[in-house]
């Protein structure tokens, strides 16, 4: 008997490997492969009826972290968060501006230090309390409080004494940059100016929290049955690892923009299953929640969008290992990185190929010109640095976590550099949290790294590289580079700015602790009846204006004005 | 028998509490923590982190403290999901886990029993052979190749039932069928062992001497000494089936408690590691327990000792 059940249990173990993904890969592109003959090019794809009701459904990924406004790091959180809560501003979806939220106007002193946001006297808690600049403070100060521990509380060090109370060297709340001046006027001092403090406040971590159910409920303040809140939606309904449910808020001050009866958001966070879902018309939207080898073949279909996405894909150099300790080095082995034959060619998921470390769709921002791919030269610099036609350079490693699209990029970086520079490459791949021990501690060569931007501005990336910066992890100091970056914080005449900001990304792109290698896509599936969407660089989708065309008809253009 | 369970019950409080230090100090082995993210978070933050759950404590400490919350049942809070308990976790996902296993064991009972006695019966002849081949065709294909092929062609090609999700009784069917496959398989096996060599013994001729009909033969007589290694199968069957299967939960978008003995781990989320492990071994060891019991009802020659 004994025998039987090790090899039951055992059976259940080989279940468990993950193996189990590359197969379901096959299994399903084979699949896809063969039900994609019998469909028309250019139609849509799966199911294109309506549900009844307006009813707006879409999978959101997984099942967030925190609901908490003040917790939350990831961005499916945020989606979540978002049709809860409302900033002082929001972000015009179409021209990425800030309009008002809470706030219906604001005054910005002239030395970009002092902001004054009058707050409207019709924002209501979703229980019936006024919304007043109180409550901001309190939510602040709640975010910036030690024991709050908020991962995002950074977001607040622009305040005046935000970073010193953040870590515990001042204890006095009130000397923060933040007053309520009356119930309805907050004031706001800067630290130094900040361009993009404005879309900050429509950002999540700086949502206002009802003190009242916070402090009574505790961490269970979130719970649907406790929760209270002043953005479009309620929540009405939340099963763990299966959904929310959202219904309109009445006491919304903007309620009769609102035009859906209710939300559905979906946390499946297996991309296959999600794409069945939505093939079969179970959700409405997929915001990038499909596998990545079917966009080749999804491309074809109307309801199909890609858009560049304020996110990079990069490589980091451990500058403090020899050889990679010269730029010359570095150079040569970013020159001999064809990126386009890895966008175009390998991954085919929209990407847009690049050397330089801020990506594509920054508003006023143009990254200074950098050479791609370049073999001849990465030979040149290569014999430069003391290695020709690469003799004598050691066996260097590329570190990866383990997901088969890095391991595709890794192995088609490998080759490229064995078949231009004649040196000896290797890969390693460790689970997320090894990866990141490794990174973090600087045990490694060369690593596979990424970075999504918070806000619209080119120093959420620029600012990565300083040599304080937590999350620099090549080792690499420039005192230049710091020294612009600091610059470009005092300075308040936004084209002088950004103007010190390109001189810090020629820097980067000469010294090349970093190896970019593209601008990521933000891929999305819509079917066509929705309305009231806009695509973003910013993969920012506020749900208060969406509605459901039920008139819709196939011989109509896809989503209308939208797309 | 009343002593014998208590026996029983005592005997599994060590080895619960020896799963319990080995997971703990195993966990702590792997490289990383909870808090670890891609972004690098200020050390005060970290320190603040660590503090809050008690993490910047001696190991020993942190041990002490988790058995001591382990008596009062109080599994701590999830690392991952810090607005939840891990008691809420299994409060919520067992109960979706336990109505798809059973779901799923009705089923691989009712087609590997009769299957089994069916190729028993009809031994080496062909029909035993064909059922039979198809029995090794469902032990060869793995849930995860039975499951999507089970949407392409139920959900997506002929929309009879919703691919995923949970709730309706349709969204019960295709992961219960996945699921229960490979174990009526492995009942339809044990069965047809069994039976043959039952089928082969002294008390059977006699039931047939006696001029019982072949129905009352095989269903009264034969099947009850043919069930004793199902049963005893059913052991560590029920409590797999139960706790869930990472793969059909994450192939059917079911909420269930499968998925959380896998990502808990890469997570490292250790109070949901030890919470869910904790509560699979006494699953386990219940479950074998009621196994034991049955064995006598359909065997009275064993003896409870």
């Amino acid at each position: 008997m004994r025998s039987r059940r090790i090899s039951f249990l055992r059976g259940k173990l080989s279940r468990l490997s993950p193996n189990v993904d590359s197969f379901l890969v096959l299994l399903l592109a084979a699949s896809l492969a063969a039900s994609s003959g019998c469909r028309q090019q250019g139609e849509y794809y799966g199911k294109t009826e309506p549900s009844s009701g307006n009813v707006f459904r879409f999978n959101n990924g997984a099942e967030p972290e925190y609901v908490d406004p003040a917790l939350i790091v990831g961005q499916l959180d945020g989606r979540i968060a978002s049709l809860l809560f409302e900033g002082l501003t929001n972000t015009d979806p179409k021209t990425l501006a800030q309009i008002p939220g809470v706030a219906e106007r604001w005054d910005i002193s002239p030395d970009g230090l002092n902001y004054k946001f009058y707050l409207r006297t019709n924002a209501k808690w979703s229980d019936g309390r006024p919304l007043t600049a109180k409550d901001f403070v309190y939510s602040w100060t709640r975010v910036l409080a030690p024991l709050t521990v908020s991962r995002y509380a950074s977001h607040l060090y622009h305040l005046v004494n935000g970073e010193e109370f953040n870590q515990g060297r001042i204890s006095d709340p009130s000397l923060l940059g933040i007053r309520a001046l009356d119930d309805y006027t907050l004031e706001v001092r800067l630290r130094q100016p900040t361009p993009y403090f404005l879309f900050l406040t429509s950002f999540v971590t700086l949502f206002p929290v009802p003190s009242h159910i916070v402090e009574k409920h505790g961490v269970r303040w979130t719970a649907p049955e406790n929760i209270v809140g002043n953005g479009p939606f309620l929540l009405s309904e939340h099963q763990s690892h299966a959904r929310f449910e959202f219904v309109p808020n009445p006491r919304y001050w903007n309620r009769d923009k609102v035009r859906l009866d209710r939300i559905i958001a979906y946390s499946v966070d297996d991309n296959y299953t999600s794409a069945n879902m939505y093939e079969s018309g179970m959700v409405d939207w997929l915001p990038s929640y499909f596998p990545a080898e079917y966009v080749p073949h999804l491309k074809s279909f109307r309801d199909f969008a890609s858009t560049p996405y304020l996110a990079n894909y990069y490589y980091s150099f451990n500058v403090n290992k020899p050889p990679l300790d010269n730029p010359l080095v570095r150079r040569a082995l970013s020159l001999a990185v064809n990126r386009r034959a890895i966008t175009d060619d390998l991954l085919r998921g929209g990407q847009i190929p690049g050397a330089h470390f801020v990506p594509l769709g920054f508003p006023n921002y143009q990254s200074p010109p950098a050479e791609e791919y370049n073999p001849q030269e990465a030979v040149r610099l290569l014999a430069e640095a003391g290695y020709p036609g690469g003799q004598g350079f050691p066996e260097i490693e590329i570190l990866f976590n383990t997901l088969e699209s890095h391991k595709k990029i890794a192995e088609s970086i490998q080759q490229m550099w064995i078949e231009n520079l004649n040196i000896h490459v290797t890969l390693r791949n460790e689970e997320w949290a090894s990866y990141l021990k490794s990174l973090t501690n600087l045990e490694y060569q060369i690593a596979r790294s990424g970075w999504i931007g918070d806000y619209p501005d080119p120093t959420t990336f620029l600012d990565l590289m300083e040599s304080t910066n937590g999350n620099n992890h090549t080792g690499w100091k420039n005192s230049e580079y710091d020294r612009l970056t600091m610059l470009a914080r005092q300075e308040t005449d936004a084209g002088k700015r950004m103007e010190i900001l390109q001189r810090s990304e020629a820097i980067l792109m000469y010294q090349a602790p970093v190896m970019p290698i593209y601008t990521s896509a933000s891929n999305s599936l819509l079917k066509p009846y929705i309305r009231g969407f806009f695509p973003n660089s910013l993969d920012h989708y506020p749900l208060n204006e969406v509605w459901i065309d039920q008139q819709w008809s196939r011989d109509q253009p896809s989503g209308g004005e939208v797309r | 028998m009343t002593k014998f369970i208590l026996r029983r019950i005592v005997i599994s409080i060590p080895v619960i509490f020896l799963v319990a230090t080995t997971t703990f100090f195993i966990l702590r082995l792997a490289p990383g923590g909870p808090f670890l993210s891609e972004r690098a978070i200020p050390p005060e933050i970290q320190a603040n982190l660590q503090a809050k759950y008690g993490l910047d404590q001696p190991l020993l400490v942190q041990y002490g403290r988790y058995l001591s919350s382990l008596l009062r049942l109080d599994l701590g809070p999830s690392y991952k999901y810090p607005e939840r308990t891990v008691n809420d976790i299994i409060r919520e996902g067992f109960p979706v886990s336990l109505q798809l296993g059973l779901a799923a064991l009705v089923i691989a009972l009712l087609l590997g029993i009769p299957a089994g006695v069916f190729a028993a019966v009809k031994h080496r002849a062909v029909l035993d052979r064909l059922t039979m081949s198809v029995v090794m065709l469902g032990i060869s294909l793995p849930t995860f190749v039975v499951g999507p092929m089970l949407i392409f062609v139920f959900s997506l090609t002929l929309y009879w039932f919703p691919p995923a999700l949970w709730g309706e009784p349709s969204q019960l069917v295709l992961p219960a069928i996945t699921l229960a496959l490979p174990y009526s398989v492995y009942i339809a096996r044990l069965t047809r062992t069994e039976m043959l060599e039952i089928l082969d013994q002294d008390y059977i001729r006699t039931a047939r001497a006696k001029g019982a009909g072949e129905f009352r033969v095989l269903w009264r007589h034969a099947l009850n000494g043919g069930l004793l290694p199902v049963v005893s199968f059913l052991g560590p069957a029920v409590a797999d089936l139960t706790t869930g299967s990472i793969v059909i939960e994450k192939i059917f978008a079911i909420p269930g408690l499968g998925r959380f003995f896998v990502e808990s781990a890469f997570s490292r989320d250790y109070t949901t590691v030890m919470g869910t492990v904790l509560f699979y071994s006494v699953l386990l060891i219940g479950a074998n327990l009621v196994v034991d019991i049955l064995y006598r009802v359909l065997d009275p020659r064993i003896e409870y000792r």
